[in-house]
């Protein structure tokens, strides 16, 4: 028979024996006491773990484990010169690879100075590049640099004679994909935390990188880890970057078009952020890349700018570097005096006065109108799109008014001309081509007359002159 | 024992493994056996050149490991040593380790036999007494047969 | 008001937590009496032999030969090897195997530091079979062993001793506390570890021994706590390599 005490304390007993040990708990608080005593708020405010996640487990030199090469390597993830991918293995279930495995590239120095003696697959210390060091680069990756004599051997198999591992390479992707290695798996489950600060870890950023074949990407391998900007985040590889944000997703730069979005300070930029990747142009003539507020467009041999606003729109509304005006050769320009904005392109330009939408210049139009100096030219700041515009007689061509002028050109003639000033009021007047004139063929031009300076211009169907003595046009057709 | 074309008679106390670990479907990779030997318990979780196990070796301690490669390495200058090699105490160093631990000491070679690639890996749990491990390890090693 | 009912907060759960370790202590002592005492009735199933003075006690421990349940040929010397192993031949089906499962699963300390083996019969079901044994487990599918050490039906527990190569001990069970108690007894151990070395020997192996028991090999950063660089600087280079 039990007392309904001791049979209390004996169920008490059971549940905490399941439970908690005496000895575990008082043991753990002791630990975790001895933690709070000697490091204080530093051990509640930043535990062990929090450090060893960054270069995961085996960081210390005696752990014997291979440094990063990215640690040593100037931030690049990849064998630095000297070295040679000498075999590879893999970790299973990889957070840094969004749970994927995981990809390790043992570099092997060179034997640069002498080979291997007998059969063996080594060669002498006297024969390496490298000195065994342990990596104190200031980080937490301390792991042995150029120690560790030893080969996976499933790459660079014609290379028999090798030196002790220099640094590891880490891809989400297979190396066989991006380094001369046999498909041979070798398994290592233990190094599945090993890192380093110039690693990236895994993000948005990471995840499109391995999909777009890591190391075998256009991108290269990686240089450095993710930077956080107030804009985004941004990773840097060796030919390219790549940019993140919730709103935008992940997309890359390269080429040309990166060297030109570094030019203008990046997103902080009035594009922002990039809503593609660096894509071909639909003539396939070009690259191009969206952002948020624009876009850069590269034509093959030929120059990169960048395009934003109401132009930008305008130029896409054309079929962009489908449309006639192809692609652009200036960045979009203030216009004299803050009157507005312009880009040109290799097809005519955009001109956009203040307030009001861009108009379209095209082909021998927007050439003569530059030639004439644009909106410092005598005919000003356009007013309307270049349009079509028919003679009396029904030739057909193209005009372009201005807000002192115009530009007009018959269609399978050579070149535009210009008219402004009183000549160009009175053909106005007339009905400009429509009217007895017709399409000017020549522009405006200073003249002697008997009684002083004067203007005059040519048309198809007349002369029209301007006395500047009198203050008079006279028009002669016929 | 033998499995996958591979026959190790295991001398006493030896804990002798032979396996093949499963292809990641995803990927085109090839997995091909490999067999761990040692003189003492080998753990369940293991890497294939022996993480897991080298961690627990005392000073008297041997594991060996051989791994298959490729059948198509065996052409290669890599793997064309031929035949399985003998173990000489002098090829021993305590940098020849995947991971170099203090005390232990390890060796590699890389040879063919009967068209298949193979890397032998031995690893003594002392460098100081390797001369007295490595005639277990040769043992162990002249066991190994590829069929 | 808030600072003096925190404070409050914390005495009464400090206080909760010394009653209850006080009231654990009595159960114990109370346990301890009630054990003097010619103990509870049996209300669970325990036959044990244990050496000496049993049919199977040191019979010679024969090889383990199998496959894991990831497919490794596997063959494990038992006599000759530096401790002690616990073969635990088990079912995936045996009602009663489960909580051993359970135990053994969740990493169990074996009296005596000895290594358990999980030993299944071929046919059984290698997924539900991985499902209880969980990762750490080593699951060895022998039909020979359950013939070559008779096993008359699961669970049973067979303890081999390494150094002598002999089985010490065998029997069932229905709770893993009985084992390990049996154990316990069997060992001389109670809850001490087992000394696997003659006494007085306190030489450099001995002292790696129980190292590596404590899992504390080559290496461990806890042998260098301030470590690494200075300790690299000071290796020497072996010439062995390049003789290959």
């Amino acid at each position: 028979m039990t007392s309904p005490t001791e049979r209390l304390a004996t169920a008490a007993s059971t549940v905490l024996s399941r439970r908690l040990s005496r000895r575990g708990f008082f043991a753990r608080a002791a630990v975790v006491g001895s933690a709070v005593t000697a490091n204080g708020l530093d051990y509640i405010l930043h535990p062990g773990t929090a450090y060893a996640s960054v270069c995961g487990s085996g960081n210390t030199c005696s752990s014997g484990w291979t440094a990063m090469c990215c640690t040593i390597n100037h931030g690049v993830n990849q064998c630095p010169p000297g070295t040679f991918a000498g075999g590879w293995w893999k970790a299973e279930g990889a957070n840094l690879c969004g749970g994927s495995a995981r990809y390790y590239v043992d570099c092997q120095a060179e034997c640069s100075h002498c080979g291997c003696p007998g059969g063996s697959h080594f060669c002498p210390e006297h024969c390496w590049d490298c000195k065994p060091h342990c990596a104190h680069h200031g980080t937490c990756d301390e792991r042995r640099v150029c120690h560790n004599v030893f080969r996976y051997g499933q790459c660079e198999l014609d290379r028999k004679c090798g030196g002790p591992v220099v640094c590891r390479a880490i891809s989400c992707t297979p190396p066989w994909r991006w380094a001369n290695c046999t498909t041979t798996a070798a398994t290592d489950n233990f190094t599945v935390s090993h890192s380093a600060p110039c690693l990236p870890g895994w993000s948005h950023i990471q995840k499109r990188y391995t999909e777009l074949g890591s190391q075998s990407s256009v991108l290269g391998t990686t240089v450095g880890r993710e930077h956080v900007t107030e804009h985004g985040h941004t990773q840097h590889y060796e030919h390219g970057r790549m940019y993140w944000s919730r709103h935008t997703g992940a997309h890359y730069l390269d080429g040309s078009v990166l060297h030109h979005y570094l030019h203008l300070h990046q997103a902080s930029s009035v594009l922002g952020l990039p809503v593609t990747d660096v894509e071909t142009t639909r003539d396939k003539h070009g690259k191009r890349a969206r952002f948020q507020h624009g876009g850069i467009y590269h034509q093959h041999g030929g120059e990169t700018h960048a395009l934003w606003g109401a132009i930008w729109h305008r130029w896409r509304d054309l079929d962009g570097t489908a449309g006639p005006l192809g692609y652009p050769t200036t960045e979009i320009r203030p216009l004299h005096q803050d009157q507005g904005d312009f880009a040109r392109f290799t097809g005519g330009s955009l001109y956009r006065p203040k307030g009001r939408s861009p108009y379209l210049l095209l082909g021998e139009i927007a050439a003569k109108y530059h030639q004439l100096g644009a909106e410092t030219s005598p005919v000003g700041l356009p007013t309307a799109d270049q349009h079509p515009a028919v003679d009396a007689k029904g030739v057909a061509g193209t005009e372009l008014l201005c807000a002192a002028g115009a530009i007009t050109r018959i269609t399978g003639r050579p070149q535009a001309h210009g008219v402004w000033g009183p000549i160009y009021t009175t053909w106005n007047d007339q009905g400009r081509a429509g009217g007895e004139l017709g399409f000017p063929v020549t522009d405006v031009t200073d003249v002697t007359l008997p009684d002083g300076p004067g203007q005059q211009c040519t048309f198809e169907y007349g002369v029209a002159t301007y006395d500047q003595t009198t203050g008079e046009v006279t028009v002669r057709t016929g | 024992m033998k499995a996958h074309g591979l026959r190790v008679t295991a001398p006493p106390a030896w804990d002798v493994r032979i396996f093949r670990r499963t292809a990641d479907v995803a990927t085109v990779e090839r997995t091909f056996p490999i067999v761990h030997a040692a003189n003492f318990p080998l753990p369940a979780r293991r890497g294939d050149y022996g993480s897991g196990a080298v961690e627990i070796m005392g000073p008297t301690n041997v594991m060996v490991a051989l791994v298959e490669h490729d059948p198509s390495a065996a052409a290669t200058a890599l793997f064309s040593n031929r035949g399985m090699p003998r173990v000489h105490a002098d090829d021993f160093s305590p940098r020849a380790l995947q991971r170099t631990l203090r005390g232990q000491s390890g060796v590699q070679y890389f040879f063919n036999e009967a068209g298949r690639a193979f890397c032998l890996y031995i690893v003594l749990g002392s460098h100081a007494r390797r001369r007295r491990l490595v005639e277990e390890a040769s043992r162990l090693v002249a066991s190994m047969a590829i069929q | 008001m808030v600072a003096i009912s925190i404070a409050e907060g914390v005495a009464v759960l400090f206080l909760g937590l010394l009653v209850v370790g006080l009231l654990r202590s009595h159960a114990e002592i109370l346990r301890r009496l009630h054990d003097l005492d010619g103990g509870p009735e049996e209300t669970s199933r325990t036959v044990v032999r244990t050496a000496p003075g049993t049919a199977a006690a040191n019979a010679p421990a024969l090889p383990l030969a199998g496959t894991t349940l990831d497919g490794e040929a596997v063959e494990i010397a038992l006599a000759g090897s530096a401790g002690r192993t616990l073969l635990a031949f088990l079912s995936a089906t045996c009602y009663t195997c489960e909580p051993f499962w359970a135990a053994l699963a969740a990493g169990v300390d074996v009296p005596g530091g000895a290594r358990v083996i999980a030993v299944v019969q071929a046919g059984d079901s290698v997924p539900r079979l991985q499902k209880l044994a969980g990762p750490d487990l080593l699951v060895i599918a022998s039909d020979e062993a359950w013939q070559s050490y008779e096993v008359p039906g699961s669970p049973h527990f067979v303890h081999v001793d390494g150094p002598s190569g002999l089985v010490i001990g065998e029997g069932t069970a229905s709770t893993w506390a009985q084992v390990r108690d049996l154990l316990e007894h069997a060992t001389g151990a109670g809850p001490q570890p087992i000394d696997l070395l003659p006494p007085g020997r306190d030489n450099a192996e001995r002292i790696d021994l129980e190292l590596a028991a404590a899992g504390i090999g080559p290496g461990h950063a806890s042998l260098y706590p301030e470590s690494s660089a200075d300790s690299l600087r000071g290796e020497t280079t072996d010439s062995g390599l390049h003789g290959r």
